[in-house]
C-alpha cells in the first residue's frame, strides 16, 4: 500500500486500526525512531560460489552477517531440447566453497514473469512451482552444507498484470515456509511500491538498475539519483511489509551499436587508446576486437556505468526522509572484489552506516 | 490419440471456406513445403517448431562392440533390445531369454548379465534425477544407489568390460556432482581403455564433469573427443567466433558437422512470405559462411561426401533465390551420388524442383517432367502404406493447409503446385494447370481411399468415422477439402474458359501428360461441371451456365457445403430476403431464367415488358453477388482490412456484378413507360423520395407512404455512397 499524497503520520495511525478492524492487512507502519544500528548483508549473484580471500576479508572487515546467494533462476525453457517440465530452474549456482563462518546464507530464487505465467499451464500449476522451489533449495542448502536456513528470498520483476500470479506464489511458499518457522522476503523494485506489497514476511528495497539499460544515451541505468527521487520524493512512504535496502556497488559497459542494444560488459576498463576513444562515461570503440566472447566492431559504442559513492549517499538520504528511521539492514549488492576494490574503506562503512 | 485428433480437428476446422490471408487462420503456401532432406527425421512441419533433429550415433556401434564382445549369434537388433528396450525386471526375470538371442547368450555370461544390470539400476536412479528441478540431498536414496554403482563399478578389475564399467563409474559419479572424483577416476584409467565408442560415450560425461568446475578449455577437449558437438558448442559459448574456426579445424567432415550444416540449413528454409523469420533464422551473411563452408569441404580432395556438400551447398543457393547456380552446384552433387540411397533421392527430387523452375514449360520438357514426376509417384506408391494412418486421420487437413508430413507427397506439392502450376497460369495455359493441381491434391487421398470425420452428437459425445472418399464428399457433413484446397483455390481464380477446357477433356486424354494426371486426379467430371456452372454465373454467362448445371443430377446440390450450411435458399429475384419454398436445382434454375431474360430483353417489344424482364435481370445479378452469393462462391469471404492483400474476388465480383446492375436498373427506368410500374420499380429501389414526390396517386406511392412518409429518405443514394467506397454491402 503506498500512500501519494503527504498525509500527516499521525492521522495515518489513528485510522489505521479502524481500517484493520474491517479487513485484515499486514500494514507497517514505520517507527518514528529506532536506535539500533542496520544490519549488514550483502548479495551474492554469481553462478559460481567461489570465495576468495579478498572477498572472506571484506566480510569480515565490515562485520557482515548475512549474504543472501542466488541459487538459481526459474524461467521457461521453450527450447526443443526441454522436457515435459518447460519452467525450470536454470543457472544453478555451483558451491566451491564453503559457506564462510559466521555468515547465514539466505538463499534467493529468481523468477521471470514469462515463467510465472506459463508455469499455470504445467502440472499442478503455481502451487507445484512454489513446492519445487522450496525442495530444491533445501536439498541445495542440505547438500552443500551452508546451514540451515531461516528465510528464503524470491526476487521477481512483477506487474500490475503478473501480481496476481507472484503472490498466489508467494502465499504458497509462504505457507510451505511456515512449517519449518522460515519466513519468506522479496525483492521490491521502485515501480513495485505502487503496488500493494506482496503477502511475504519482508521486503528488500532494490536501489539500483533503477534507470532503461537499454536505452542508448549518457544516463546511468544503475543509479540515477532523479529516477529514485521520483518514487521516494512524497514522503513517508508507507509500505505493507517491512523493507530493507540494498544499494549497488557494481559496473558495467552497456554495449551498443547504433541505438541498438547489445549486451552486457562485464570489463570496465576501456581506457586503452589504441581500441577505444573516451567521450565522458561513454567510448567509442575504434577497432573490431573480440571482448568477453562479443564481437566488438569499430563505431560501437560503450557506456560506463557505475554506482558513485556521492550518488548512494544522495539516494540513502532520501531513504531516511522517506521511511524513517526504524530497524532495517542495508545490503550491498554484490560480493565481487573487483567491483568492490573501486570503493575505500570509507564509502563502503558510508553505505552501511545508518 | 484420438483427444490430440479432435484438438488437431478442432483447431483445423477453423479453417472452413475461404482461406483468407493476414487476419489468418493459418496456412502455409504449397512452395514453402521443406525440401532439404539428408535424414529419415522428416517431421510434420508444426513439429518442427518444437521437436530437434535427433541423429543416434552411438545406438548402434554400440551394439556392434556388444556383439563383438560376446557373440556373432546374437542379432544387433536383439542386442538393442536388451541394451536399451530392457527393464531391469526384464533382464533378471526372464533368464530363459524367450526368443531373445542375446538373452539367451546372457545366460551364459554372468559377467556381461551383471554388469548390464549394473547399467540399467544406473540409468533407473539417473532417470529419476534427470528432472531440471532434481538436486540432490545428503538424503537420496538415489544418490545411495548411485554411490554403491560408483564404487562397485571402479572395483572391476576386468578387461574385456573395462570400458562399460569406466562408462557407468564417469555417469554415476557425473550425476552425483563428485565431478572432481570423475575426473580423478578418468585421468586414472583413460591410458588403458580403448578408442571405441563406450570411452568417446564416458569422455562426454568427463567433460561435463570438467564444464561444471569451470574448466571449459579441458571441457571442450572432452567433447570434441566425445563427439558432442553441442557441448561442445555450448561449452565454447554459442556462437562465439572461436567455436566454428574450432569445429572445423576438428571436424571438417565428419558425420557431426554434416549434422550442424544439415540443421543449419533446415532451419533456413522459410516457413512462408507472410510471418517474420523465426528466431533462428540466419542471416543472409550467416548463410553465406555455411555456404563457404560446405564449398571449402566439397572442394577439398581430402574429404568425401561431396553428394552432401554440394547438395547442401546448392540448397543455400535456392534459399537465398539464386536457383540457376544452386542448378549448376546440384550437378556437381549429381555426379558425386553414392552410397547414401536417401540423399541421392533427395537429390533427384531437388532438381526436378529446379527443372520445374528454371525451364520454360514446352510439350517436351512436360514429356520429361512427367517421367520425373511418375518416378515421384512411384515413390508416394511404395511409400504412403508408411503414413496412411496418419493421412487417414489428417491428411486433408495436412494438404489443405500445405502441413509438411509426407516427403514424397509434399514434393509432389511443391513442385505442381508451388512451381508448375503459377507458371502455367502465367503462360495462358490454365486447363493444364487445373490438371496438375488435381493431380496434386487427389492422388493421395485416392491411395489412401478414406478419410475420418469427427463431430459432436446431440448428446456431446465427440464421435469419429472413416468414410470412403466418396461418402465422405456426399455426406452431411461439411466437407473441408474439395472447397478450400489448392485445385479449389486454383478454379476459384482462373478464366472460366480455362475450366471450360478443362472439363471437355476430362475422359478424352490428349497424350501422355494428360493422361498420367487425369488418371491420378480427381475424375468426378460432376464436380467440376458444377463449379464451372457457378463460375459462369459470376461471370454472368448465364445461358453457358446452364449448359453444364443441366448435366448434374439435382441430388448432387446436397453435397454442396453451401446447401448443407443452408445458403441455398433464398429467392434471387426477390428484392427483399425470402426463402424460396423449391429449392431444387436452385444454380440451374436461376441460371435458366436468367438466360430466358436475356432472351426476353433481346426480343421484347412491349417496353414495359421489356423493362420488368430488365428490372429482373438486374436484381438476380445484383443478388447473385448479395443476399444468394451461394450462387456463384463457395463460402462468404469478407476478405481483410489490410490492403497489402488486395480485394477479395467476393469483393471483387460484387464490384463488377453490382455496376453492371446498376446501368440495367437505369436501363429498365429508361424503357418504361408506365407510370405505375416506374414507380413500382423506384419503390422496389426504395428510392421512396422519388415516390414520394413524383408518383402520387400511384399504387407504389400509397405503399411508400405506408413505409413512413415523415421519414422517408433515399437509401438508393446510401447505397450508392457506400458502394463507391468499396464498402461490403450487408443483406
Amino acid at each position: 500500500m503506498t500512500i501519494r499524497s503527504p498525509w500527516p503520520v499521525l492521522t495515518l495511525i489513528l485510522l489505521l486500526p479502524l481500517a484493520s478492524c474491517r479487513q485484515k492487512k499486514d500494514v507497517v507502519v514505520p517507527a518514528t525512531e529506532a536506535t539500533e544500528e542496520p544490519g549488514r548483508a550483502v548479495y551474492f549473484w554469481k553462478t559460481r560460489f567461489d570465495i576468495d580471500e579478498s572477498e572472506q576479508e571484506f566480510l569480515k572487515t565490515y562485520s557482515i552477517g548475512k549474504m543472501y546467494v542466488r541459487m538459481f533462476d526459474v524461467d521457461y525453457d521453450a527450447s526443443p531440447a526441454a522436457g515435459a517440465e518447460k519452467v525450470i530452474p536454470v543457472g544453478t549456482t555451483s558451491f566451491v566453497s564453503g559457506k564462510p563462518d559466521g555468515i547465514e546464507i539466505i538463499p534467493t530464487v529468481f523468477i521471470t514473469t514469462r515463467a510465472l505465467d506459463l508455469s499455470k499451464q504445467e502440472e499442478g500449476g503455481l502451487p507445484a512451482l512454489a513446492g519445487k522451489i522450496v525442495l530444491r533449495v533445501g536439498n541445495m542448502m542440505d547438500y552443500n552444507e551452508l546451514g540451515t536456513f531461516r528465510e528464503l528470498q524470491l526476487d521477481c520483476d512483477w506487474t500490475e498484470s503478473t501480481q496476481e500470479d507472484f503472490f498466489l506464489l508467494c502465499r504458497q511458499v509462504k505457507a510451505l515456509l511456515k512449517a519449518d518457522k522460515r519466513a519468506l522476503s522479496v525483492t521490491v523494485r521502485l515501480h513495485q511500491l505502487r503496488q500493494s506489497a506482496p503477502p511475504a514476511d519482508k521486503g528488500i528495497l532494490m536501489l539500483y538498475n533503477t534507470g532503461a539499460l537499454r536505452s542508448a544515451g549518457k544516463q546511468n541505468s544503475i543509479l540515477d539519483v532523479s529516477d529514485v527521487k521520483a518514487y521516494l520524493s512524497r514522503t513517508p512512504v508507507i509500505y505493507g511489509i517491512p523493507l530493507d535496502f540494498a544499494y549497488p556497488s557494481f559496473g558495467w559497459g552497456v554495449w551498443f551499436r547504433g541505438s541498438k542494444y547489445n549486451g552486457l560488459l562485464h570489463q570496465t576498463d576501456f581506457f586503452n587508446p589504441e581500441y577505444y576513444s573516451p567521450d565522458g562515461n561513454e567510448f567509442t570503440v575504434l577497432k573490431d576486437h573480440v571482448l568477453e566472447n562479443h564481437e566488438l566492431l569499430k563505431g560501437d559504442r560503450i557506456r560506463l556505468e557505475s554506482s558513485a559513492p556521492a550518488s548512494i549517499n544522495e539516494v540513502k538520504e532520501l531513504v531516511r526522509r522517506a521511511f524513517y528511521k526504524y530497524p532495517h539492514d542495508n545490503i550491498l549488492y554484490h560480493l565481487d572484489s573487483n567491483n568492490l576494490s573501486k570503493y575505500t574503506k570509507d564509502e563502503i562503512q558510508s553505505i552501511f552506516a545508518d | 490419440m484420438r483427444y490430440r485428433a479432435f484438438l488437431l480437428i478442432s483447431a483445423l476446422a477453423l479453417l472452413t471456406g475461404f482461406r483468407s490471408l493476414a487476419c489468418g487462420p493459418y496456412y502455409y503456401e504449397p512452395e514453402y513445403y521443406f525440401m532439404y532432406r539428408v535424414s529419415d527425421n522428416y517431421l510434420p512441419s508444426f513439429l518442427w517448431k518444437t521437436q530437434p533433429f535427433d541423429y543416434n550415433f552411438e545406438s548402434e556401434d554400440n551394439c556392434r562392440l556388444w556383439q563383438k564382445q560376446t557373440t556373432p549369434s546374437a542379432s544387433l537388433d536383439d542386442i538393442y533390445q536388451v541394451v536399451y528396450k530392457y527393464s531391469i525386471e526384464d533382464l533378471t526375470k526372464t533368464p530363459s531369454g524367450k526368443r531373445n538371442s542375446f538373452t539367451k547368450w546372457l545366460k551364459t555370461d554372468k559377467e556381461a548379465r551383471e554388469f548390464l544390470v549394473l547399467a540399467k539400476e544406473c540409468e533407473k536412479a539417473r532417470a529419476e534425477m534427470v528432472s531440471p528441478w532434481y538436486y540432490p540431498s545428503k538424503k537420496d536414496p538415489q544418490k545411495a544407489t548411485l554411490d554403491q554403482i560408483a564404487a562397485r563399478a571402479m572395483s572391476y578389475r576386468g578387461r574385456r568390460l573395462a570400458g562399460r564399467y569406466a562408462l557407468q563409474a564417469v555417469r554415476a559419479l557425473h550425476s552425483l556432482r563428485r565431478y572432481d572424483d570423475c575426473i580423478n577416476y578418468w585421468n586414472k584409467t583413460v591410458q588403458g581403455l580403448p578408442d571405441d565408442v563406450i570411452t568417446r560415450m564416458a569422455a562426454g560425461y568427463v567433460g561435463g564433469a570438467y564444464a561444471n568446475i569451470g574448466d571449459t578449455d579441458k571441457a571442450a577437449e572432452l567433447f570434441a573427443f566425445a563427439g558432442d558437438v553441442e557441448s561442445f558448442r555450448l561449452c565454447l559459448k554459442k556462437d562465439s567466433l572461436s567455436f566454428k574456426k574450432r569445429t572445423k579445424e576438428i571436424y571438417p567432415d565428419s558425420q557431426d558437422m554434416r549434422r550442424i550444416i544439415a540443421r543449419e540449413i533446415t532451419l533456413m528454409q522459410p516457413w512462408d512470405k507472410y510471418t517474420d523469420a523465426p528466431k533462428w533464422s540466419k542471416s543472409e551473411v550467416e548463410k553465406r559462411e555455411d555456404f563457404k563452408y560446405c564449398i571449402e569441404v566439397g572442394k577439398n580432395p581430402r574429404y568425401g561426401h561431396k553428394d552432401f556438400w554440394y547438395y547442401s551447398a546448392a540448397f543455400i543457393m535456392h534459399v537465398l533465390g539464386q536457383d540457376q547456380e544452386a542448378s549448376r552446384l546440384l550437378s556437381i552433387a549429381e555426379k558425386h551420388c553414392g552410397e547414401d540411397e536417401l540423399l541421392a533421392e533427395s537429390i533427384r527430387v531437388f532438381r526436378i524442383y529446379l527443372d520445374a523452375v528454371l525451364t520454360p514449360y514446352s510439350p517436351s520438357y512436360a514429356s520429361q517432367m512427367v517421367r520425373e514426376l511418375a518416378w515421384l509417384d512411384g515413390k508416394i506408391v511404395e511409400h504412403y502404406p508408411e503414413v496412411r494412418k496418419e493421412a487417414v486421420n489428417f491428411g486433408i487437413y495436412y494438404m489443405r493447409t500445405n502441413i509438411s508430413f509426407f516427403y514424397w507427397n509434399d514434393m509432389m506439392r511443391k513442385i505442381v503446385l508451388g512451381a508448375i502450376c503459377p507458371k502455367l497460369v502465367e503462360n495462358g495455359q490454365g486447363a493444364t494447370a487445373i490438371a496438375f493441381a488435381n493431380m496434386a491434391d487427389n492422388r493421395l487421398l485416392n491411395l489412401v481411399g478414406e478419410v475420418e470425420d469427427g463431430y459432436y452428437d446431440k448428446d456431446g459425445y465427440y464421435r469419429i468415422f472413416t468414410y470412403s472418399i466418396d461418402k465422405y464428399r456426399a455426406n452431411e457433413r461439411h466437407n473441408v477439402y474439395d472447397y478450400s484446397n489448392e485445385l479449389f483455390l486454383l478454379l476459384d481464380s482462373i478464366p472460366c474458359d480455362d475450366i471450360i477446357r478443362f472439363v471437355n477433356s476430362m475422359g478424352h486424354p490428349q497424350g501422355e501428360v494428360d493422361a498420367f494426371l487425369q488418371k491420378r486426379g480427381n475424375t468426378d467430371k460432376n464436380f467440376f461441371r458444377e463449379v464451372l456452372g457457378t463460375m459462369l454465373l459470376r461471370d454472368m454467362r448465364y445461358a453457358e451456365a446452364e449448359q453444364y448445371l443441366r448435366l448434374i443430377p439435382a441430388s448432387y446440390q446436397s453435397r454442396l457445403n453451401t446447401y448443407k450450411e443452408g445458403y441455398l435458399r433464398f429467392d434471387p429475384f426477390s428484392v427483399v430476403r425470402r426463402s424460396l419454398d423449391d429449392k431444387t436445382d436452385y444454380k440451374l434454375t436461376f441460371a435458366r431464367t436468367m438466360a430466358d431474360l436475356e432472351g426476353e430483353i433481346r426480343t421484347q417489344k412491349d417496353p414495359n415488358r421489356k423493362a420488368l424482364a430488365l428490372f429482373k435481370y438486374a436484381t438476380g445479378m445484383q443478388n447473385s453477388v448479395s443476399t444468394c452469393w451461394a450462387l456463384t462462391f463457395y463460402g462468404k469471404n469478407w476478405g481483410c482490412d489490410d490492403p497489402a492483400y488486395g480485394p477479395t474476388p467476393m469483393l471483387d465480383a460484387q464490384k463488377r456484378l453490382f455496376t453492371r446492375a446498376e446501368k440495367l436498373y437505369a436501363q429498365a427506368l429508361a424503357t418504361a413507360t408506365d407510370r405505375e410500374i416506374i414507380a413500382g420499380m423506384h419503390l422496389r429501389l426504395k428510392n421512396l423520395r422519388t415516390v414520394m414526390e413524383k408518383y402520387d396517386g400511384t399504387v407504389a406511392h400509397m405503399e411508400a407512404d405506408i413505409y413512413g412518409c415523415d421519414v422517408y429518405y433515399d437509401y438508393h443514394l446510401e447505397k450508392k455512397e457506400q458502394f463507391k467506397n468499396n464498402i461490403w454491402i450487408e443483406f
